[in-house]
């Protein structure tokens, strides 16, 4: 195996003719944008949010401003009574294990509705068919994007990639002081997270124009995603 | 070109006479290609191509280093990387890979190193299940045909076609509404997807500073196929890397803008590694596959080695009046496209694809648009250069000796005034027969029959503009020249 | 450069032994504003159907012939954008291991102008007191508008031009399908791209369309007349001539 990269890296070498060459230059703007994010108050945290939900809005992308844990907590009760099950009969919902999922406490809600919710709880062995019956996936975003209505989802222990991918629905939860402006911001602040080995940038449901280029939501990702952004003063405390 | 394969105008012709793709293409290019432009001219930052360009330039010259950096990122986060210096030692590896471990399904994510190493076929020959999971690529895997485009693989079938393929290989009603069969290949797709052994991707980008590879898609196919199935192998072409976190954010916004006019597309997912303990899904193994198969020697060549900044956005099929007529079959190989008509040459035999050097007017618009500013037409005419006398170098040989024959004579004639016009009066003459009644030339003999089979053609004039010159303006001039010389005599 | 500066006439092949009349056109503007005017009679081809079929050899000595007969010329006018193209762009490529020439060719190419180039950006004149009315169509072509960078010129003489009604058609910068040899040697794809080109034309409502390059007029010509379409295609040089003298 090591023969094989040397070989190979040789040859890239040789193709280069170079005796000694000066390193790639190195230039980060990190510090510009961590100072914007740092310096950025409620006021234009609101705004952002504003141009969140405009840019979501051609993407399907379904944005919901709740000023308490409460209020998002029946927000999600009212996307998973409207929702039927896509594949099978079983109504169920799987939720990351997080803090901020914990506050919404959803389980007397989703209990009375019928409707069975379990936690991907790492080492669980049952969270993977849990999640392949579940109708609605329930994550906590790291940041969102406000040009280009992007959430950031990390992969942690307990808050697994297929959450977000294998249900109908997505909803994905977030702190309004969590919203940056720009990719480059964000990629400031994933360089200072030192960058997990798996994440995934979403921009709303799956889609597709394969078929005569006509737009169709729903292709192998969830068909409809939701992200509730709390934006009530409190929520930080609540949740620390 | 194999003998038994169909040249690139006879496919051409299949092209043209498509009416559902010339339809599909003409609205891609109207939208994607036009939109495109539209969006370079409004980047707030006028400079931000070229730097990325010069930057890729700068990454390509530092190839080994990074491709270094990269191996030994995707290895400490528990990855493993393969460099397979041809297409034999990558499928090699990666059938080894699936016997060892009992794979007997392979879903991909769309690939186009996977057809230019032509793993299908290596998995079909092992009795391994292979899926198409891209919508478009299904389509086609299901047709028995292949994709007429990059990024949209199937648009050269209308959805009466795709109605008809779905209710006999999918044993349901028929209907040609694009969101039920959507949802129809979503039903089908999703078993399989969450029952595959091995989940085969390409790479749209890597980076070397973090250790990771860059995922694109819209459709969820890709995220599917790197989070369900137990093995995930990346193939990657070796030069689709960036150095830096910055260089990858700059190409992945000028990629997802060039592909599809998107700020970003639905998922970009970032892969470094297989999953950790107690992850419920993930891979628990993760395999880049780093292929060459013919790169160095096109980095090894200051005058081709730009194409290799290629990120493969597709913008230039959807700019390209050529391709915009043809369609992607007549290229015969997974890059179709202005990249195409350069890249599979270098990679796959310059004589074998002659007709991709020379099939293009050189109009300049796939440099227009592309978000790297890589300059085709520069190597179009390059490439025509070394089949014009042959180039031991590339193993090229003369495509044409009696074209070759022709120019040489076409210079003895324009190397001197008194054998051009000597010939031309002679032409003029000779013309006479071929010229019809209303003065034009409907039909002329030979290799002349390819113009006058569609176009008619102005005869040779009675009198060439330096017969009229010398006839009427010589005395003029000289009179011009002496006023000109007093004008500027008298200070005006 | 002024109008008093003498200009070599540049007049490619095909204006020289198909279309004389447009090299004739040229010759009168340049006399109606009265600038001095030279022909080296020697010229005969540019180089570029050699060039833009890979025979770099044959380009090469074209290219030299035709530096050695104009690099004395004070200025340079061609009407073709193509010409002016291989001139400035493609000579430097292909001298770029001779330094001498190299430079000789990047001293021609400084001062070889376009037609509408030169009467625009560098004589500063857009009204030549021209008429011609009627409602005209312009077809862009790829190296005046991609190559040379040069869309607006024409224009603004077109605008000038008395009684002439200028009208947009869609995609007028898109290739007409021409491309020197490719024209013959994929006839199939090249007629397919004039169609197109035609059809715009057509959907345009001109009854002429104008053009600074006559490779690309010859092209759609020769496919209007076999699609018997009546519409008059004309190099902006025969529009900028045509009308009273002032």
């Amino acid at each position: 195996m090591a023969n094989n990269q040397a070989l190979f890296l040789d040859r890239i070498r040789i193709a280069l003719k170079q005796g000694s060459r000066p390193s790639m230059s190195v230039a980060t703007d990190d510090k510009a944008f961590l100072q914007s994010i740092a310096s950025r108050g409620r006021e234009e945290q609101l705004l952002l949010l504003r141009q969140l939900m405009d840019n979501a809005e051609p993407l399907h992308l379904q944005v919901h401003g709740c000023a308490s844990l409460t209020a998002a907590g029946e927000c999600v009760a009212a996307i998973a009574r409207e929702c039927k099950p896509e594949f099978g009969t079983c109504r169920e919902i799987v939720l990351h294990d997080h803090p901020l999922v914990h506050g919404l406490q959803l389980a007397p809600l989703l209990s009375v509705q019928g409707i069975a919710n379990h936690l991907t709880r790492s080492g669980d062995p049952d969270v993977r068919q849990h999640t392949v019956n579940a109708s609605i996936g329930i994550t906590v975003a790291a940041w969102a994007i406000a040009e280009s209505a992007t959430i950031v989802q990390l992969t942690r222990p307990g808050q697994p990639r297929s959450t977000s991918l294998v249900p109908s629905i997505h909803i994905a939860v977030m702190l309004l002081s969590n919203l940056v402006a720009t990719l480059a911001e964000a990629y400031a602040l994933l360089r200072r997270e030192q960058h997990p080995d798996s994440l995934v940038l979403i921009s709303g449901p799956s889609k597709t124009a394969d078929i005569e280029h006509t737009m169709v939501h729903g292709a192998h990702g969830p068909r409809e995603m939701h992200l509730i952004v709390l934006t009530g003063a409190m929520v930080e405390g609540e949740t620390a | 070109m194999s003998a038994e394969e169909p040249s690139y105008s006879e496919t051409a012709r299949d092209g043209l006479a498509n009416a559902c793709l010339q339809r599909s293409l003409r609205g891609l290019q109207d939208q994607c290609g036009k939109g495109a432009l539209a969006a370079w001219r409004a980047l707030p930052d006028p400079t931000l191509r070229s730097r990325v360009k010069a930057r890729r330039v700068e990454t390509l010259a530092h190839l080994d280093r990074v491709l270094e950096q990269l191996a030994d990122g995707i290895r400490a986060r528990g990855g493993q990387v393969f460099f397979a210096a041809t297409a034999a030692e990558a499928n090699s590896y990666v059938l080894d890979l699936a016997r060892r471990r009992g794979v007997q399904r392979v879903v991909k994510g769309k690939s186009m190193l996977s057809a230019e190493i032509g793993i299908d076929a290596a998995f079909g020959a092992a009795g391994i299940e292979v899926l198409e999971s891209d919508l478009g690529e299904f389509i086609v895997q299901l047709a028995g045909s292949t994709p007429s485009h990059i990024i949209a693989p199937c648009i050269h079938m209308d959805r009466q076609q795709i109605g008809r393929l779905f209710a006999d290989q999918l044993h349901i009603p028929y209907t040609d509404d694009p969101p039920t069969l959507t949802r129809a290949a979503r039903k089908v797709l999703r078993h399989k997807l969450l029952t595959a052994d091995m989940g085969l991707t390409g790479c749209n980008l890597a980076c070397a500073e973090t250790g990771q590879i860059t995922l694109v898609s819209n459709e969820g196919n890709i995220r599917m196929a790197t989070t369900m199935p137990r093995l995930h192998v990346a193939l990657m072409g070796m030069e689709r890397i960036a150095a830096t976190l910055e260089d990858q954010r700059d190409l992945l916004q000028l990629l997802t803008q060039g592909a599809a006019l998107q700020k970003l597309s639905t998922y970009v997912s970032f892969v470094g590694g297989p999953s950790k303990e107690g992850d419920p899904d993930g891979p628990e193994e993760f395999h880049l596959v780093i292929v060459d198969n013919g790169r160095s020697r096109i980095l090894a060549d200051p005058e081709f080695r730009e194409v290799l900044a290629c990120i493969r956005c597709g913008a230039c099929l959807n700019i390209c009046p050529v391709y915009g007529r043809i369609g992607g079959h007549a290229y015969h190989s997974p890059y179709s496209g202005p990249i195409g008509a350069v890249v599979t040459p270098l990679l796959q035999g310059i004589n074998r694809h002659a007709d991709l050097c020379r099939g293009e007017t050189l109009c300049g618009d796939c440099r227009e648009v592309c978000p790297v500013q890589i300059d085709l037409p520069r190597m179009l005419v390059a490439l025509r250069h070394k089949l014009a006398y042959g180039d031991p170098g590339w193993q090229v040989r003369p495509y044409n000796r009696i074209e070759a024959l022709g120019y040489a004579i076409w210079w003895r004639i324009v190397g001197s005034r008194r054998f051009y016009e000597t010939f031309l009066k002679i032409c003029r003459t000779l013309q006479r027969p071929f010229t019809g009644p209303e003065g034009r030339v409907g039909r002329l003999p030979g290799w002349g029959g390819g113009w006058t089979e569609g176009r008619d053609l102005p005869p040779l004039a009675p009198m060439f503009f330096r017969e009229r010159w010398r006839q009427m303006y010589r005395e003029n001039q000289t009179e011009r020249g002496q006023q000109g010389a007093e004008e500027r005599h008298h200070g005006q | 450069m002024n109008l008093h500066t003498p200009v070599s006439l540049f007049i490619q092949c095909l204006v020289d032994t198909m279309y004389p009349e447009v090299g004739e056109a040229m010759v009168r503007i340049f006399d109606r504003l009265g600038v001095p005017l030279a022909y080296p009679e020697g010229q005969t081809c540019c180089g570029q159907p050699a060039f833009n079929s890979g025979y770099q050899r044959e380009a090469a000595a074209a290219a030299r012939r035709f530096i050695e007969l104009f690099e004395s010329a004070e200025t340079i006018v061609c009407p073709s954008g193509s010409c002016v193209a291989m001139v400035r762009h493609h000579y430097p490529e292909l001298f770029r291991d001779d330094p001498e020439l190299r430079a000789r060719a990047e001293a021609v190419g400084a001062k070889t102008f376009e037609l509408t180039e030169y009467l625009v950006d560098v004589l500063g004149v857009t009204d030549l007191g021209a008429v011609f009315p009627g409602i005209v169509t312009y077809h862009e072509s790829c190296h005046l508008s991609r190559t040379l960078g040069i869309r607006e010129p024409p224009r603004h003489l077109l605008r000038r031009v008395q009684e002439l009604h200028l009208v947009e058609m869609d995609n007028s910068d898109s290739c007409c399908g021409f491309g020197g040899a490719f024209s013959v040697n994929y006839p199939d794809i090249s007629l397919a791209m004039v169609d197109e080109k035609i059809n715009n034309i057509l959907k345009s409502g001109a009854g002429t369309v104008v053009g600074c390059d006559i490779g690309c007029l010859m092209q759609i010509r020769g496919r209007l007349t076999r699609r018997k379409e009546n519409i008059r295609v004309l190099h902006i040089a025969q529009i900028l001539a045509a009308g009273e003298n002032r």
